[in-house]
């Protein structure tokens, strides 16, 4: 058991101030075990502990289903616009990424609290986005759709001239992401169950 | 508030035990994992997409004519075009239907490539020193043993896939059954040596969940 430096007495190693003489004590390292206390938990789905992982292990299965999905229908003979679907994945994934990176900063720093305020500033954020658009394409029709087409035509144009040597691949590196992810999923869940095997 | 702030940054890093070896990690190599390995993968793509590097389809077209011609018997040529905007092509004589075949970056497995040496390469290594010890020597040699069975696999497969077409097998459903295969196979088999030889790449996603679970619990108890 570790020792108070300020008054000698023994503090459990969880805690961080000394029940005693209220000093600060650093927290020891311990090894991560599911249960505090000694006490065996339930893995309830929507618990706290276990939420993040649910998420992104369901993130995970959803693209995986999705990509799985979009395989069949292309082996099956159905034409899907390859070079449409290639930006979209890499948008969807990257925004993914973005929004959870950011979430998790906000818990990281700020708790249930800060994963709230992040929420309401990511609605705010993005109903502008959408809403201040929107504004100026109905009061300034004309001139907005001239001026967002000259945009889109001129940021498409640079981007085919610098990446005009690239073929940009079809579905196929989607099948095997997707039986990545999924044996992937597997591993970790088998990493998740040896952890909480006492 | 702030206290409380600084209680949770003075939290030392929870340690996985897994397998007899004690794994952590930082955020930052993680937040590199997950963010970095996609991006990096894109760049390699596209670097092997460019025409700098005509010299691996050449390769490429040339080991699948050698099989085919010393294997399976079809006396096919390889045809290198001076433009540097064609793709070196296999020509089959006497085939059944068009006997071109153009090496595209498909063909290469660009994509499989840019896939697994961008995930490895972005693979952090454990904080703990006895299980960081041959860790550089262990990313090298998967990077070596996936980049030879990709290599072999493909070649392998687009050799059997003229091969069959040659022989009258519609195309398309050689294309994609082939490709079926050999994708789930090849992704198996990358998942099971990274598993046995860099299972860090999956401790280190795992390892997100505990992170959160320590902060999480410091801040309830306060």
């Amino acid at each position: 058991m570790p020792k108070c430096k300020n008054c000698g007495k023994d503090v459990k190693p969880e805690d961080s101030y000394c029940e005693y003489c209220g000093a600060s004590v650093p927290p020891s390292s311990v090894p991560f075990t599911s249960a505090s206390d000694g006490k065996k938990k339930k893995a309830k789905s929507g618990s706290g502990n276990n939420k993040l992982i649910y998420h992104l292990i369901a993130y995970f299965i959803v693209v995986t289903i999705v990509n799985s999905i979009i395989t069949f229908m292309v082996t099956s003979g159905f034409a899907l616009p390859a070079h449409l679907l290639l930006g979209t994945f890499f948008s969807f994934y990257f925004l993914c990424m973005i929004v959870i990176g950011i979430i998790w900063l906000a818990v990281y720093f700020g708790g249930a609290e800060g994963a709230e305020a992040m929420g309401y500033a990511c609605a705010i954020v993005i109903a502008i986005a959408i809403a201040v658009p929107f504004y100026l394409i109905t009061v300034f029709s004309t001139v907005a759709s001239e001026i967002g087409s000259f945009i889109s035509q001129s940021i498409s144009d640079a981007l085919s001239e610098a990446f005009e040597d690239v073929e940009v691949p079809g579905f196929e590196p989607f099948l095997l992401i997707s039986v990545f992810a999924l044996a992937s999923i597997i591993v970790i869940y088998r990493y998740h169950l040896m952890t909480h095997k006492k | 508030m702030k206290e409380q702030k600084k209680e949770i940054i003075k939290l030392k890093k929870p340690i996985l035990k897994l397998n007899g070896k004690n794994y952590s990690f930082s955020l930052f190599s993680i937040t590199t994992l997950i963010i970095g390995g996609p991006i990096l993968c894109a760049f390699i793509f596209i670097l092997l997409s460019m025409r700098i590097n005509y010299w691996l389809y050449e390769l490429t077209a040339k080991q699948i004519a050698f099989i085919l011609n010393y294997i399976f018997n079809v006396n096919c040529q390889v045809i290198i075009y001076n433009e540097q905007n064609f793709f070196p092509t296999i020509l089959i004589p006497n085939h059944p239907f068009s006997g071109n075949f153009s090496i595209t970056t498909e063909c290469i497995a660009a994509h499989v490539f840019s896939i697994f040496i961008g995930l490895i390469v972005c693979v952090p290594a454990s904080e703990d020193p006895l299980s960081k010890e041959d860790f550089n020597w262990r990313k090298t040699k998967i990077l070596i043993v996936s980049v030879s069975v990709i290599h072999i696999l493909n070649i392998f497969r687009i050799a059997l896939l003229l091969f069959f077409h040659f022989h009258g097998i519609p195309f398309e459903f050689i294309h994609q059954s082939l490709f079926f295969i050999t994708a789930i196979v090849g992704a198996l088999f990358f998942t099971f040596l990274l598993h046995k030889w860099l299972p860090e790449i999956f401790i280190s996603i795992y390892y997100i969940y505990p992170l959160i679970s320590q902060r999480r619990s410091a801040k309830l108890n306060g």
